[in-house]
């Protein structure tokens, strides 16, 4: 039987052999599913009454596109099957309270910074520099975590722009004069750098935004997560992602991407399948290695007896908490504009408080 | 108390109707394995490492079993467990690699206490929480101390082991097995120290893996070296009509003697009965007992082959007790204890350990549930040691696939038969277990404690009932009033 690109049926291979009534158009051509477009991918559901994407996920769209992600390509795609409950899966990765413990190598290069979100009450500002170093030594210090996060992640920042940042090291040649607040300093610094990688990869034909000013008017978190299986995770102006699916109440799927911007030119060949590897393989990239060892054993864990709830703090794993009752108003059957809207809370919510819906 | 909320017993699937009949699904049925991980398995004692393995302060081991993990750990104040979950988002505090690899986590805490992997956050050796990060951004009412201590789990120590119970209202070990644990510990248990360790996965049911081990009425056909051995001298003692009521399997084999035979025939027969079962079991009777054995065989005795034999193991037992103490064992009287405080060649400590005790030395098996067809089964070789000897114990199980040629022949033997046991259980027109009431009772007595448990039955009855499979090896089905 042959359907054309529409989904139109074009052929029924002796069509004679069945009844008129089998036939009719309408059953034979394929049945659509509801899908859009947005941020570079195909979105689908299952459900043709849902709330549009925009309206279920809500502005963060549109400042998500304001930073091109729309314009990201797949520079590579790994796949993983964890024993693990895909909620278990994807809730490592929606705080940064784990970064001390569990990504040890990013805390001890820029101590101060973490320690400034949870050792510590938070101030207003973030802790960028340690005060008794040289605006050098900060900078230093910041492109050793840049390193870390590179080597780490990979797409999330991604080698060029690395490169980018490393040549703007030497503060003093810069042609700048710094504020005497290293703190001010250093945020002038990473001004600088935003502005050096949208102008460099700009020249070199990529279409990356002006990432000082997207910062400002469409301000997105180092880690967002679209309800219910999408991470994006951008620091300059590639992004990591993220993609889990469930195969049982014990095991689920991840998919990992690097996405970055090409040259509008450049014949880039996207993968078109993951490359699968063992969750304990080291060919992955180490920062969520290290995730994907605690992510098993947090499964199992789960079945000790005394455990019977997340002990969850709610100012700084209030994500982990609004996805689960979002979740229980899909099971309870919450109407549908209550649902979108209390989605669209869940914007820049990572490492963020409880929030409050209307159910 | 057991008992479901309307004061009455829960329904049994696949119940013991008749004793001598097991029903088969109880063997792979999913239901009865999960009722089993429900009602049996949170409300028994089971051995959850040997005290070798802890010997200093601060040394700590994982135990795991029906998907629930503990660390055991020796304090200041003697071993304690704690439930292995961090109070945070319930990572395990230490391990949490589950059972079928066979890998146990240790370590030891005394410097560090335990810090839980996901957010650092940190007890000492007695479980109590000492550092939550960034403790400023919970909820005071998540941070109460009761709460973030870990969670102890029951814990008792006898036969140099250390026992867990996710029951704190459950009777204490030496209540719950009864007297065969006071028989066991005349004969110097808790002085053994294990020598080899080895597991293994076995695709089978738990309860087929042991019930291998629960008569000897297989050692003929499963483990025919052992009778070929003896063949001179000794008949077949399960082809003979059956014995008295009580009578151990010892004073049965001495009812075996064929016509016209020797003492020098009846000793040699004995001699290389033991000889194999040392060889097959690469302990239980260790080689420096064989040795023993072996300088005794031209002892002076009587003509009469019955006198002699029990003679002659009197000697044995007085000789390896002389030889090992002057080494610095602790061993006890052998001879008296086998007259004050008898046990078996086999016995079974409900619901998953065995201790197979000949001498001084013992055999031991544990047994743990992966799945309805599934189960890790665990051999150790224990024995005495001087005291100042130079030991270092294993740390965890040498794996070897259930078919390895490297495990010694006896078990090798057993678990040739037990994973295709498993896969007749599925025959169509199979239902039931066909048991002799009089050699395999211990299947079915046991049978009918699982059932007394699924079903809720009062504790008090449980115990009595666990009591009588002191000695119940190779014995008659009891009356177990359940």
């Amino acid at each position: 039987w042959r359907f054309n690109m529409d989904g139109e049926n074009t052929f029924v291979y002796g069509k004679h052999l069945f009844s008129e009534r089998q036939l009719n158009p309408d059953d034979i051509n394929l049945i659509p599913c509801r899908v859009e477009t947005a941020i570079g991918c195909a979105w689908i559901n299952f459900d043709n009454d849902a709330p549009s994407l925009r309206d279920s996920i809500g502005p963060l769209i549109d400042r998500l596109e304001a930073h091109n992600v729309h314009k990201l390509k797949a520079e590579w795609w790994v796949g993983t099957v964890l024993p693990a409950n895909w909620k278990i899966a994807m809730e490592a990765f929606m705080e940064g309270y784990h970064v001390m413990t569990t990504h040890p190598q990013l805390q001890d290069i820029v101590p101060m910074l973490y320690d400034g979100m949870y050792k510590f009450p938070r101030k207003d500002q973030v802790e960028l520099v340690d005060p008794s170093k040289s605006l050098r030594e900060n900078v230093d210090m910041q492109l050793e975590s840049m390193k870390r996060l590179s080597d780490g992640m990979d797409g999330m920042l991604h080698k060029k722009e690395l490169e980018i940042a490393r040549s703007l090291a030497d503060v003093d040649s810069l042609g700048v004069e710094f504020p005497e607040d290293k703190n001010m300093a250093m945020m002038m610094w990473l001004g600088i750098v935003q502005d050096q990688i949208t102008k460099r990869l700009q020249a070199a034909g990529e279409p990356v935004p002006d990432l000082n000013t997207v910062c400002q008017t469409d301000p997105i978190n180092a880690v967002e997560f679209l309800f219910p299986h999408y991470f994006l995770l951008p620091y300059f102006s590639s992004f990591s992602a993220y993609r889990i699916r469930p195969l049982g109440p014990e095991s689920c799927f991840f998919e990992l991407w690097s996405l970055t911007t090409y040259p509008e030119d450049t014949d880039h060949e996207v993968p078109m399948e993951p490359t699968m590897l063992p969750y304990d393989s080291p060919k992955f990239p180490p920062i969520p290695r290290q995730d994907y060892s605690n992510i098993p054993l947090n499964q199992i864990g789960l079945h000790a007896k005394g455990f019977e709830f997340m002990r969850l703090s709610k100012d700084v794993e209030g994500l982990v908490s609004n996805f689960h009752r979002l979740l229980d108003g899909y099971l309870a059957g919450v109407p549908a504009e209550k649902l979108a809207r209390a989605n669209q809370l869940l914007a820049g919510n990572f490492d963020g408080v409880i929030k409050e819906f209307e159910f | 108390m057991l008992k479901s909320a309307d004061g009455g017993l829960r329904p049994v699937p696949f119940p013991v109707d008749d004793p001598e009949r097991i029903p088969v699904r109880r063997y792979y049925d999913e239901e009865f394995y999960k009722l089993e991980l429900e009602h049996l398995w949170p409300h028994v004692w089971q051995m959850a490492c040997r005290l070798e393995q802890i010997p200093e302060v601060g040394d700590w081991v994982e135990y795991s079993s029906a998907g629930r993990g503990v660390i055991v750990v020796r304090t200041e104040s003697g071993v304690k467990a704690f439930h292995n979950a961090c109070r945070h988002r319930g990572v395990p505090i230490a391990g949490g690699y589950g059972n079928e690899c066979g890998k146990v986590a240790s370590g030891n805490c005394a410097q560090t206490g335990f810090i839980c992997p996901f957010h650092g956050w940190r007890w000492n050796i007695d479980g109590e929480n000492t550092l939550v990060y960034g403790k400023h951004i919970f909820s005071d009412r998540q941070l109460d101390p009761e709460d973030i201590n870990l969670v102890p789990c029951r814990l008792e120590t006898w036969a140099n082991c250390a026992w867990i119970n996710h029951d704190n209202g459950a009777p204490s070990v030496r209540e719950t097995f009864g007297p065969v644990a006071d028989r066991l510990d005349a004969h110097g248990i808790g002085d053994l120290r294990m020598e080899w360790w080895y597991g293994t996965v076995l695709p089978a049911n738990w309860k087929i893996a042991m019930e291998a081990f629960m008569e000897g009425y297989h050692v003929l056909t499963t483990h025919p070296q052992l009778s070929v051995a003896r063949r001179d001298a000794l008949n077949d003692m399960y082809e003979l009509a059956s014995g008295l009521e009580g009578e151990t399997s010892q004073a049965k084999s001495r009812r075996n003697l064929k016509e016209g035979v020797t003492t020098r025939q009846t000793i040699d027969a004995q001699f290389r009965g033991m000889e194999q079962l040392s060889i097959g079991m690469g302990g239980m009777v260790h080689p420096k007992e064989l040795e023993i054995m072996r300088s005794l065989l031209d002892a002076d005795l009587p003509d009469d082959p019955m006198q002699a034999t029990g003679m002659w193991f009197g000697m044995v037992q007085q000789k390896i007790v002389d030889e090992l103490r002057a080494k610095g064992e602790p061993i006890p009287d052998l001879n008296k204890v086998a007259v004050s405080d008898p046990v078996n060649a086999v016995e079974f400590l409900f619901p998953h350990w065995f201790v197979l005790p000949v001498f001084s030395s013992m055999s031991s098996y544990r047994i743990r549930p992966l799945g309805p067809e599934s189960c890790l089964f665990e051999i150790w070789s224990l024995t005495m040691y001087p005291e100042d000897a130079d030991y270092t114990p294993p740390l965890e199980p040498t794996m070897l696939p259930f078919d390895s040629p490297d495990f010694p022949p006896i078990p090798r033997q057993d678990y040739s038969n037990i994973p295709i046991q498993q896969k007749g259980l599925h025959a169509t027109g199979f239902d039931f277990m066909r048991l002799s009431h009089t050699t395999e009772g211990l299947i079915s007595n046991y049978h009918q404690i699982i059932d007394g448990y699924l079903a809720g039955r009062p504790q008090e009855q449980l115990t009595q009932a666990i009591h009588e499979l002191g000695g119940n090896f190779d014995g008659p089905i009891k009356n177990l009033d359940l």
